[in-house]
C-alpha cells in the first residue's frame, strides 16, 4: 500500500463552501421521492391501459376466427414445373426429383411412419390396403434414396414422398434466429411439386420466428412431384417448426 | 351427415379462395413431423462458438445478488468489471474495457454522458428486465457493429410478444429482492398485452441501496449508495409488410455513489425513443431502425465526501439510425449489408461555486459542445458450407467525425493558472478531427466428429477515441482529476494528437462433448494493440506543503499492447438431467495484458480467477454452491500507483423453491464474510475524504439475499 496522503491541495477542506450538500437522500424527503416514483409508475401504467383499452376496440378480431394476420398466400409461381407425366410415370417423377440441396455428411433422420408430432390424421391413403392398386410391371428404375420404388404400395410411396419433403424443410431450416418457440407452417404443394401456398397455421407469437419458419418452407419449394396415389386433399402439409435455444 | 360436412368444406375453400385465406378442413392435412432448429451451439454462420448468451432466466435468477448487469455478465469467463457505482460497472472483456466495448442495447449504442463513466450504457438496463444478453469477444462479425476492438455486448429487452390464438394475451412477470448488506431492495415489473397484431409491452424497476460493508473487519465502505429507476413502453404492430415497433422509456437516478472517484453523481436523467422495422421477404430480410436519446447528467458530492460543494453538468444527445439487409443468394451464401449512421452531441460544463476562490468566478467550459459524428457501412458474407462447416467474412469502414468549441478555465487568477495556459493552448489549435476506419474480420467454425466443434477467428478492428479522450484540456490538479473512468484518483488530460486505437485479434474456440452430458470449451486468444489509447505520466500531485500526494497526472496517448490469455469452462451432469438433476460447472480465466511501449503491465488486468459449482435441481426445488477464487494481483500499473491486491476466495449458497407460478429464493454470498480487496475496483476516494488513509475498494461482505418472483 502507497503511503496514505494528505488532501490534495485544492481539496483541503478550507477550499470548499461548506453547508451546500446537494446529497440526495438527506434533503430529499422520502416522502416526495415516494411520490414522485408513484407518480411515474402510475403515469406509465395509465398508458399501458389506455393501449390495452385500445386495443380491445374494433381492431381486435372476432373471438375464435383465425386471423390472416401472417397468412401470406401465393400463386402458383411457375418456377421450375414439371410436365405431367406423359408416358411412364414413375421416371417422369424420377426426373422431377432435383438433388438434396446440400451435403448430408449425417445420416438424414428418418421419417416415422406414424408422425410424432401433430397426429391430427394420417392421410387417408395410408389407410387403404395395398393390394387396392395395382402393380406395376416394369422393372424398377434406379432410386435415389428414399425415393418411391416403383413397386412399392402406395402407401409407403406416399410415406416416402413425405420424408423428401420434410427432408427439403429441414436442409432449408432457418438459420440465424433467436429465441425459442415452435410455429406450425401449413403449406399446399400442386401437382407439379411447386408451392401453392404456405401461411402460418399456428404462431409462436413472435414475428421473427414465424416468418423465419415460413420462409423455410418457402425456400424449400419447389418440392419433387406428389405422387399420383396422392390426392389433391392430401397435399396440404402442416410442419411444426420448433425453434430451441 | 357426411354430405354436410363436405358442403361445409366446400364451402370453407370456396370461401377461403375469395378471402384468399386458405382455411382447410383438418383431416384433410398431412401433417410433417417437428423441424427442430438449435438456436445456439450448432455450427450456424452468424453464430459465432465464441458468443455466450445469458438467457433471462439466467439473469432473473441472479439478480437477487446485485442490480449490476454488468456484474451479472461476469458469469461468462473472461468477463470481468471495473467497479463504478452500485449499478454502473463497467465490464471488460478478454482485458479491453468498456470503452473498446460495443454495448448494444436493443441494438442501439449509448453513449458515455460523463467524464467519468457513471451513466455506462449498461446502467440503463437491469437485470430483471432484460430478456437476453449476449457477448462477443474481439472477433466479433463486423456486421454487430463497428467502433470497437474489444467486442459486442447485445442486450435486448423482451421481443414483441403477440397473441396465438385471437384472444387478448395478458401475460407478464413481477419480481423483489432484498439484500440485508446495505439493506438493498428493489422490484421490477413486466406487463405485455397483445391482440394478435398489436403489442404493448411496459418494463419498469426500481432499486435502491445503502452503502455495503465490506468483508471481514474492513467496515463501511463510503459512497457505494444508489437509487434509481427505469420505465420504458414498447409498442408493436405486425402485419403483411413486417414488424413495426416504437419504444420510449425514462430513466432517472437520484444518486449513485462512487466509491472510487472524486464526484458522485447526483441525477442521471435520460429519455429516449426509437422506432424499428423488420421485414422478411423471399428476397432477404430488413432491418431499419432511429432512435434519440437526451441524457442530462449532473455530479457533485453525495453524504460521504462532503463537506465540499463542485456542480458539474453534461449534456447529451444522440442520434442512431441503421439500414441492415440480410440477402440469401443461395442456400449456402447470405449476404449482410448495413449503413450506420451515430450523432453524438455533448456539452460539459462545471458552474461557479459562490465564494470559491478555485471554482469561480466564471464558468469552467469542460467540453463545449463536442460532436462525434459516425458513418458506418458494412457487408459480410456468411457461408452455411454444410451442417458441419460455416464461415463469417466481412469488412466495414466507418468515418468519424468530431469538432468542437473553445474552452475557458473557471477564471484567471493565479490559482488557475494551469487551467488558463491550457485553455489558451487548446482554444488555439484546431478541434476538427476526421479518421477512417477499416475493419474486417473472418470466422471459420468447423465440427470435424459430433462431439467436437473447433472455430478460428481473426480480426482487425478499430476504435476512434471518443470525445473526453480527444478534448478534455484541464491542466490543473482538480480539472484533471475530475477525468477518467479508471477509479484510481488520478487525473487525466485529453490528447488533440490521439489517434485510433487498431487491434488485430486472432483466437480460438474448441467445444468438445467429452461424454453424455460432459462438455468443455477451451478458447485461447491474442490480440495486439497498435496506438492503444493509454496514458503517459505528465507531474506528480502535491500538497500545500509541496509534499507528493500519491496521485498523479498522466495524459492520454497512443501506445503499442498485447493481450493474452484462455478461456476453460466445463460442465458435466452427474446425476440425472441439466433441467432436473445435478450438475458441476467449472471455469477459469487467465489474461495477461502488458505495454509493449514501456514494458510494463497494463492497468486494471483481471488475475487468474476460477469459479466451481455445484447444482442440484429436484422439481420445485433448486440448490446451489458455488467457489468464487481470484488470484493475488502483483501485475499493476506502477504510473497510476496501482494498488496490488490478495488472493481470495468466496463461498456462495443459494436455494430456490417453486410453488404456484412463484419462485422464492434465498442466497448467502461471501458466506464465511470474507474480507478482501476488488482487484479491479480502484482506491476507495470515499472512505479517503473521511479518513485520509487510501486503501484499495473491498469487496462485498457476506450478504443474505431473498429474492420473489412470478409469472402470470
Amino acid at each position: 500500500m502507497r503511503m496514505p496522503p494528505a488532501f490534495p491541495k485544492d481539496r483541503g477542506s478550507g477550499h470548499y463552501t461548506p453547508g451546500r450538500g446537494i446529497g440526495m437522500r438527506s434533503d430529499l424527503p422520502l416522502t416526495r421521492r415516494g411520490a414522485a416514483l408513484a407518480g411515474s409508475m402510475l403515469l406509465n401504467l395509465l398508458l399501458l391501459a389506455g393501449v390495452v383499452a385500445a386495443m380491445r376496440g374494433p381492431d381486435a378480431p372476432a373471438p375464435g376466427a383465425r386471423s390472416a394476420l401472417v397468412t401470406i398466400s401465393i400463386t402458383p409461381a411457375p418456377r421450375k414445373t414439371a410436365p405431367p407425366p406423359p408416358v411412364s410415370e414413375p421416371e417422369a417423377r424420377q426426373a422431377a426429383i432435383p438433388a438434396p440441396p446440400m451435403p448430408e455428411p449425417r445420416p438424414a433422420p428418418v421419417l416415422p411412419e406414424a408422425p410424432g408430432l401433430a397426429p391430427v390424421s394420417t392421410p387417408p391413403q395410408t389407410a387403404q390396403p395395398p393390394e387396392a392398386e395395382p402393380v406395376p410391371s416394369s422393372p424398377p428404375p434406379p432410386v435415389l434414396l428414399s425415393a418411391p420404388r416403383q413397386n412399392d404400395p402406395p402407401s409407403s410411396r406416399i410415406a416416402a414422398y413425405r420424408q423428401q419433403v420434410w427432408q427439403r424443410i429441414l436442409a432449408a431450416r432457418p438459420r440465424g434466429a433467436r429465441g425459442a418457440g415452435t410455429v406450425t407452417v401449413r403449406f399446399r404443394i400442386g401437382r407439379s411439386g411447386a408451392l401453392v401456398s404456405a401461411d402460418v397455421s399456428i404462431s409462436s407469437g413472435q414475428f421473427m420466428l414465424d416468418r423465419m419458419a415460413l420462409q423455410a418452407v418457402r425456400k424449400a419449394a419447389p418440392f419433387p412431384a406428389p405422387p399420383a396415389g396422392m390426392d389433391d386433399a392430401a397435399l396440404t402439409f402442416t410442419v411444426p417448426v420448433a425453434f430451441h435455444k | 351427415m357426411f354430405h354436410h360436412t363436405r358442403a361445409l368444406r366446400a364451402a370453407l375453400l370456396a370461401t377461403s379462395t375469395l378471402l384468399s385465406t386458405p382455411v382447410f378442413a383438418q383431416d384433410s392435412e398431412t401433417p410433417l413431423p417437428t423441424v427442430d432448429v438449435e438456436t445456439s451451439g450448432g455450427v450456424t454462420a452468424g453464430q459465432p462458438l465464441a458468443e455466450t448468451a445469458l438467457s433471462a432466466q439466467d439473469l432473473k435468477d441472479a439478480s437477487p445478488t446485485s442490480s449490476d448487469t454488468a456484474k451479472a455478465l461476469t458469469a461468462i469467463p473472461g468477463v470481468s468489471v471495473n467497479s463504478g457505482g452500485g449499478f454502473s460497472s463497467m465490464p471488460a472483456i478478454r482485458g479491453l474495457s468498456e470503452q473498446r466495448i460495443k454495448v448494444l442495447v436493443d441494438g442501439q449504442p449509448i453513449d458515455a454522458a460523463c467524464p467519468n463513466d457513471m451513466n455506462s450504457p449498461l446502467s440503463y438496463t437491469i437485470p430483471q428486465t432484460i430478456a437476453s444478453v449476449s457477448v462477443i469477444p474481439g472477433v466479433a462479425p463486423v456486421s454487430l457493429g463497428g467502433d470497437n476492438i474489444g467486442g459486442v455486448i447485445w442486450v435486448s429487452g423482451p421481443e414483441p410478444r403477440f397473441s396465438t390464438d385471437g384472444t387478448l394475451l395478458l401475460t407478464g412477470e413481477a419480481s423483489a429482492f432484498y439484500r440485508s448488506n446495505g439493506d438493498g431492495f428493489g422490484g421490477a415489473v413486466t406487463l405485455t398485452a397483445a391482440s394478435e397484431n398489436l403489442s404493448a409491452t411496459y418494463t419498469g424497476s426500481y432499486t435502491q441501496a445503502d452503502n455495503y460493508k465490506g468483508g471481514g473487519k474492513r467496515g463501511t465502505v463510503r459512497s457505494t449508495e444508489y437509487a434509481k429507476t427505469d420505465h420504458a413502453l414498447a409498442l408493436a404492430w405486425q402485419n403483411a409488410a413486417g414488424l413495426w415497433e416504437i419504444k420510449g422509456g425514462y430513466h432517472f437516478s437520484p444518486y449513485e455513489g462512487f466509491a472510487n472517484q472524486w464526484m458522485d453523481m447526483t441525477s442521471n436523467k435520460s429519455w429516449f425513443v426509437q422506432g424499428r422495422y423488420r421485414g422478411v421477404f423471399d428476397w432477404g430480410n430488413v432491418d431499419l431502425s432511429a432512435s434519440y436519446r437526451d441524457t442530462d447528467h449532473k455530479m457533485n458530492f453525495l453524504a460521504d465526501k462532503l463537506p465540499g460543494d463542485m456542480p458539474m453538468n453534461t449534456e447529451v444527445h444522440t442520434f442512431t439510425s441503421a439500414a441492415k439487409f440480410e440477402l440469401p443468394l443461395s442456400k449456402r451464401d447470405t449476404v449482410k449489408l448495413g449503413l450506420e449512421y451515430h450523432h453524438q452531441w455533448l456539452n460539459d460544463y462545471w458552474p461557479p461555486v459562490a465564494g470559491s476562490m478555485m471554482m469561480g468566478p466564471g464558468t469552467f467550459v469542460n467540453i463545449n459542445k463536442g460532436h462525434r459524428n459516425r458513418i458506418g457501412a458494412y457487408a459480410e458474407w456468411q457461408a452455411q458450407w454444410s451442417d458441419t462447416l460455416s464461415s463469417v467474412v466481412g469488412a466495414r469502414f466507418d468515418r468519424v467525425e468530431m469538432n468542437t468549441g473553445d474552452v475557458q478555465p473557471y477564471g484567471t487568477s493565479m490559482m488557475q493558472m494551469a487551467d488558463v495556459m491550457a485553455a489558451n493552448a487548446f482554444n488555439a489549435a484546431s478541434h476538427g478531427r476526421n479518421d477512417n476506419n477499416w475493419s474486417d474480420s473472418a470466422i471459420v467454425t468447423w465440427a470435424p466428429v459430433d462431439t467436437l466443434k473447433v472455430e478460428l477467428g481473426y480480426a482487425h478492428k478499430v476504435r476512434s477515441p471518443n470525445i473526453y479522450e480527444r478534448y478534455t484540456w484541464g491542466r490543473g490538479s482538480m480539472a484533471s482529476r475530475m477525468i477518467g473512468w479508471f477509479g484510481d484518483g488520478n487525473g487525466y488530460v485529453g490528447n488533440l494528437a490521439l489517434k485510433p486505437e487498431r487491434a488485430d485479434t486472432v483466437s480460438a474456440t474448441l467445444s468438445v462433448a467429452l461424454a453424455e452430458g460432459v462438455s468443455l470449451k477451451i478458447s485461447p486468444y491474442y490480440t495486439h494493440v497498435n496506438d492503444y489509447i493509454d496514458a503517459v505520466y505528465l507531474q506528480a500531485f502535491t500538497d500545500m506543503m509541496g509534499m507528493p500526494t500519491g496521485f498523479v497526472q498522466l495524459q492520454f496517448a497512443n501506445l503499442d499492447a498485447e493481450f493474452y490469455g484462455v478461456e476453460v469452462s466445463g460442465d458435466a451432469v452427474l446425476a440425472g438431467t441439466r433441467e432436473n438433476g445435478t450438475m458441476v460447472s467449472a471455469s477459469l480465466a487467465w489474461v495477461h495484458g502488458e505495454n509493449l511501449s514501456q514494458n510494463l503491465p497494463l492497468y486494471h488486468q483481471m488475475p487468474l480467477n476460477a469459479k466451481l459449482g455445484l447444482t442440484h435441481r429436484a422439481g420445485a426445488l433448486e440448490l446451489g454452491g458455488e467457489v468464487e477464487w481470484v488470484d493475488r494481483k502483483d501485475r499493476v500499473d506502477p504510473r497510476r500507483n496501482e494498488p496490488e491486491t490478495a488472493a481470495y476466495a468466496l463461498v456462495n449458497l443459494n436455494a430456490a423453491y417453486r410453488l404456484a407460478g412463484w419462485r422464492l429464493s434465498l442466497e448467502a454470498q461471501n458466506l464465511f464474510d470474507k474480507g478482501y480487496d476488488l482487484p479491479l475496483g480502484g482506491v476507495s476516494l470515499g472512505d479517503f475524504k473521511n479518513t485520509g488513509t487510501l486503501r484499495p475498494v473491498p469487496g462485498r461482505g457476506r450478504s443474505i439475499n431473498v429474492g420473489l418472483s412470478t409469472k402470470f
